[in-house]
């Protein structure tokens, strides 16, 4: 059996340096690569004049900056928002269930999204409800697992709850195929939004989705020690002074809002949740306290990089988001799971 | 010193009960080992007094009341060393010490100066210094026993609880842990409650034995009183003798039955 090294707290601040420059990077490729190139120099000029409070003059024209500010920018931040709540929702998932192949979508998120988003286009609804319907379908199908793993009485155990899961996913999923069928006149859109996209980005979902992730996002943060507390199991974690079942509802219900509310803006990206939080800890350790605000900042850079990809590899046109991160995310999800056979 | 009571603990799985009203009291620095036949409910009884299983009846620390109070508190006043302690992947032996010290730090908080100071100090009684940048999964299981026991006692707990602390250990192993709980007693001023499987280290090491069978307490006292021939026949099934180190130590030896041919003798040809 091969033995973890314990990781120095100088890799682990390398770590945090690495994270950030990458993201840095990501945003200002991701404001400056796109049919209309804009120079990076001009680029940050702009980002300066407008955010900071000072006046530089970037030199662009009304119309690139328009590019930015209007098409580029909103997609970069909402781009890096998503990125950084599946990552870190996935790494808080896989800690309070103690399972490295728990993601986000685990209680049936996406499987509540899916359905609520489809019968909104069934039942003829404009996109501009798509959020609305995604959203509350998530949350009702995290509540119904709740319910199923509570009546059954593994109100204790995280397993009931995982399989409870399983259970509401399949049958939503069932539901959904089944309406598909019956609208197929209505079937591309469906499949647009499973697939998860960026491209419609505009400043307003920003502005909407943005207190669900900062309160999420807080919240998780703020509990990323007592990740590392239930890591010995409740029974142990509750003569330690947590409460475990207590600690456990607010890290999913913190966890499972941020992610319905993103996915309901842009679909259901996959892999992010669970490759992000795995390479964090390859490299910086088992810690929450590090997995947790470091899958922030990689989670945000890896779609961000993502994004990119989409929109550049067969250009003009884009791919959808959910095919690039599941492209990256599933081979390496087998490397994981060969890593873990091997030890 | 903190005096541990329990009073009428009545607790169980659903709707089996395990205990059926157990009467229990370990005086301030004393060790209480609890012995029993499988199944008696001794880890049970553990439990209540750790308060990770509901019960009806009261735990008292001191007089106050140590069970039905916030989690929080509780873990401030009763230190537990589990059975069989999870053992998180990777997580260093300082991290996991540290993990102690969470009774004294807000949920969102996170350790001050002072929580590092006493993982040190535990680790140090321990003889673990060396260790603390070690990962858990390279550690021997004594090791691993000691570990664990830091963790407890960064808890600064005045009450430490041990379920079968020994079981997993080798002799040699066995007495460094439970010499260390003894020595720990002393210098700490600690109230011990052991559910102990081995009869004879359990009249060693504690000052009183508590013998549970069925959920119910059916003898306590000395070593000497209740290790006798005649009630581990009666409550364990076992045919053994009593005997007597040279220290005046009661040692209890399972003697084999007559009547049954070995294996051996019946064997081959």
């Amino acid at each position: 059996m091969s033995i973890p090294a314990a990781v120095p707290s100088s890799m682990r601040r390398r770590s945090y340096i690495f994270g950030g420059l990458s993201l840095m990077a990501m945003v200002i490729l991701g404001v400056t690569v796109g049919p209309v190139r804009i120079g990076a120099g001009a680029a940050l000029r702009e980002i300066t004049d407008r955010v900071l409070p000072l006046s530089v003059d970037s030199g662009l024209s009304e119309q690139d900056a328009a590019i930015i500010w209007q098409l580029r920018a909103p997609r970069v931040v909402l781009g890096a928002m998503v990125g950084a709540m599946l990552a870190t929702a996935g790494g808080a998932y896989q800690g309070v269930f103690r399972n490295p192949l728990a993601d986000p979508y685990l209680l049936g998120v996406a499987a509540g999204a899916g359905l609520g988003a489809t019968a909104a286009l069934a039942a003829g609804a404009g996109a501009d409800t798509l959020p609305v319907a995604a959203f509350a379908g998530a949350v009702l199908a995290v509540g119904a697992t709740y319910y199923f793993a509570r009546a059954a009485g593994g109100r204790r155990t995280s397993a009931t709850l995982i399989l409870a899961g399983v259970a509401v996913g399949s049958f939503l999923a069932a539901v959904q195929t089944f309406l598909q069928q019956q609208s197929s006149d209505r079937i591309r859109e469906v499949f647009t939004w499973l697939l998860g996209r960026l491209s419609a980005s505009t400043w307003s979902q920003v502005v909407t989705v943005l207190p669900y992730v900062v309160v999420s996002l807080a919240v998780l943060f703020a509990y990323r020690r007592v990740l590392d507390v239930l890591s010995v199991g409740e029974e142990e974690a509750a003569t330690l002074g947590v409460k475990p079942v207590r600690a456990r509802l607010v890290i999913i219900a913190a966890a499972t809002l941020g992610s319905a509310a993103v996915v309901s803006m842009t679909g259901l990206i996959g892999f992010v949740g669970i490759v992000v939080p795995h390479a964090v800890r390859m490299v910086a350790g088992v810690s929450y306290r590090v997995i947790l605000p470091l899958s922030m900042v990689v989670g945000a850079a890896f779609l961000l990089a993502a994004d990119l990809l989409a929109r550049t590899v067969i250009s003009p046109g884009e791919l959808p988001i959910g095919v690039v991160t599941a492209f990256v995310g599933a081979p390496f999800f087998a490397v994981i799971l060969r890593r873990r056979e091997a030890s | 010193m903190a005096r541990l009571e329990c009073r009428g603990l009545r607790a169980g799985y659903g709707d089996h009960e395990v205990l059926h009203g157990v009467d229990l009291d370990v005086a301030g620095g004393e060790w209480v080992a609890v012995i029993g036949p499988n199944g008696a409910g001794k880890s049970t009884l553990l439990r209540v007094v750790a308060g990770t299983l509901p019960a009806r009846g009261e735990v008292r620390v001191t007089g106050n009341p140590a069970n039905g109070i916030a989690t929080k508190y509780r873990s401030r006043l009763v230190a537990m060393v589990p059975q069989n302690p999870v053992i998180p992947d990777g997580m260093t032996v300082l991290d996991y010490v540290l993990l102690g010290r969470t009774p004294y730090i807000p949920v969102w908080g996170m350790e001050s100066g002072s929580d590092l100071r006493v993982a040190h100090r535990v680790l140090a009684e321990l003889d673990l210094d060396t260790m603390a940048d070690r990962v858990l999964q390279s550690l021997s299981g004594g090791e691993l026993q000691r570990v664990v026991l830091a963790r407890a006692l960064a808890q600064e707990a005045p009450v430490l609880l041990l379920d079968e602390p020994t079981t997993a250990l080798d002799v040699g192993h066995q007495q460094q842990v439970l010499e260390l709980v003894d020595q720990l007693r002393a210098t700490r001023s600690i109230t011990v409650l052991a559910a102990m499987h081995d009869l004879t280290l359990a009249a060693q090491y504690s000052d009183r034995l508590v013998l549970l069978v069925a959920g119910r307490a059916e003898a306590a006292g000395l070593a000497d009183e209740v290790l006798t021939a005649d009630l581990v026949r009666r409550h364990y099934g076992a045919d053994v003798t009593i005997l007597r180190s040279p220290e005046g130590n009661v040692v209890v030896v399972p003697r084999k039955r007559t009547g049954h041919p070995s294996p051996r003798s019946e064997g081959s040809l």
